[in-house]
């Protein structure tokens, strides 16, 4: 553990945690990809929307604040793709004026049925973030997936990309996507996973483990509508028992503490709402029955 | 197909609510003193509505391709374009929509002989609607909460563009051929209610 991992583990209030009972892991803020063995922390940032803000120079000013603060709270994974209009070229106007950032981790993702094209819509992204190379490319909602896979592998293969993934959302696809992790080697795969949208848990994250895949967990909130209407109920007294102050810490929790989980992309243009999701790598995880308690509370609302 | 439509209307949209109030203002301000101009030449096409003349009916239209062509290239080209990736294609129904509207100017100029003053309840109904794109729409978004700064003033904003157009088409002639006019105008206010209704 270096200085800087130190300063963040200390400022997150980690430290305190590492000596403690079994209801703790030793590191909670941190999941391995299971392909490398690197730790990654288990909240990321999605930039869906909210980085989808034009040639604002106000408003990218307070984004790239909240970058700034996302790496300071013990953030790294940054998730992308070109579908998101400017996202990508705004992620890279705040990354130039934070560098340098050591615990980014770069993911997008290459969206264009014409698997000739991926290779320049890749550059074109690279460029936009400003980065040498990524750490993730993912095939987007799994088009062309056959293709592209072939162009990312052999990126890999040529030390151009670390790794390899692909990616759905809604639920949607899912055999398709247990034919890719069955079939693949792929080093992640990405879906919907929260509270209530829990079809993955039956077979693509028991899949993931057996595969040895990471798994990102997109949609954490629903966008925003799960939050804004768990909001209108009180957390459950049991929540203080996994440290969680609010919404977001305890909805965030419930995803990350899936053991086949590796990292949730809540996305957020607010900073306050950044701190609350950061909260989620303090204190207690939940284990297996506290899961279920935060399900039959949630359902019951 | 069938996955397309398990989306809704909200997964589809990529920009917030926020940042598309926020292309009004900062078209606003580097627009600025120009809507002044804007505003005096919708105020003419209101009164001209009311003359009810051919050669009123020439310059109200003359008012409207300008306004279609100012805010396809400044608020959609410039600025809209910068966060939806399917605004280029709005683009090019806006210049469509001028592009229509002067022909219209063109063939009515030529065959004076056809033009037909529309009648009283018509030219109420046209009048009201145009009125409100020029005179309410604006004040009435600022009233929902959003900053003044970005009001949506007609000639910029596409929302009271679609809107005056339909009121003054309606308004300036009995023909019925300009009802051709009104298709992309109401194609983009359900372009807007769609947008609107996922916010």
């Amino acid at each position: 553990m270096n200085r800087r991992q130190f300063l963040k583990l200390g400022s997150l209030g980690l430290l305190a945690f590492t000596n403690l009972n079994a209801k703790s892991w030793p590191a909670p803020a941190y999941k391995t990809i299971p392909s490398s063995g690197e730790k990654i922390p288990v909240i990321g940032l999605g930039s869906f929307v909210n980085f989808n803000v034009g040639n604002d120079e106000k408003i990218l000013a307070q984004r790239t604040e909240l970058l700034n603060d996302f790496f300071n709270l013990g953030g790294g994974m940054i998730d992308s793709s070109p579908m998101y209009g400017s996202s990508e070229r705004n992620l890279g106007y705040c990354i130039e004026r934070l560098k340098p950032v050591d615990s980014l981790f770069s993911a997008t993702k290459v969206w264009t049925s014409s698997v000739e094209d991926g290779p320049s819509e890749i550059e074109d992204s690279r460029q936009l973030w400003g980065v040498e190379k990524f750490d993730l490319l993912q095939v987007h909602n799994l088009l062309s997936w056959e293709g592209h896979l072939e162009t990312l592998f052999e990126m890999k293969r040529q030390g151009r990309l670390r790794y390899v993934g692909i990616t759905t959302s809604h639920g949607r696809r899912h055999s398709e996507v247990e034919h890719v992790m069955k079939t693949q080697p792929i080093d992640f795969v990405q879906a919907t996973y929260n509270i209530l949208d829990r079809e993955v848990e039956q077979r693509i994250l028991p899949l993931a483990r057996e595969r040895k895949i990471a798994f990102i967990a997109n949609r954490p909130f629903r966008r925003a509508s799960l939050i804004d209407w768990a909001k209108q109920y009180p957390l459950p007294d049991f929540a203080s028992d996994i440290d969680c102050k609010n919404w977001a810490a305890f909805l965030l929790k419930f995803i990350v503490s899936h053991p086949a989980v590796t990292c949730a992309i809540p996305a957020t243009s607010r900073q306050d709402h950044l701190v609350e999701n950061m909260g989620a790598m303090q204190g207690v995880i939940p284990d297996t029955a506290m899961r279920q308690r935060m399900i039959d509370y949630v359902e019951s609302l | 197909m069938s996955e397309w439509s398990s989306y809704s209307l909200h997964d589809l949209l990529i920009f917030s609510p926020d940042s598309y109030f926020r292309l009004y203002e900062r078209s606003n301000l580097a627009f600025w003193p120009f809507q002044l101009l804007m505003i005096a030449i919708a105020l003419l096409m209101l009164y001209l509505t009311m003359v009810r003349t051919i050669r009123g009916q020439l310059f109200i239209l003359a008012g409207l391709v300008l306004f279609w062509l100012l805010s396809g290239w400044w608020f959609i080209g410039r600025y809209y374009t910068q966060i939806n990736t399917i605004a280029d294609w709005y683009f090019w129904l806006f210049m469509i929509q001028a592009a229509l509207m002067a022909l219209y100017a063109v063939f009515t100029y030529r065959r004076t002989s056809l033009y037909a003053p529309a009648g009283d309840a018509v030219l109420g109904v046209g009048l009201g609607i145009a009125g409100y794109s020029v005179l309410i729409h604006p004040f009435l978004i600022v009233l929902s909460g959003r900053n003044w700064l970005g009001s949506e003033l007609i000639a910029i904003a596409p929302d009271p563009v679609a809107i005056g157009t339909i009121g003054f088409v309606l308004a300036m002639s009995a023909s019925k051929s300009r009802y051709l006019l009104l298709v992309i105008p109401l194609l983009w206010l359900l372009v807007a209610v769609a947008t609107y209704s996922t916010f």
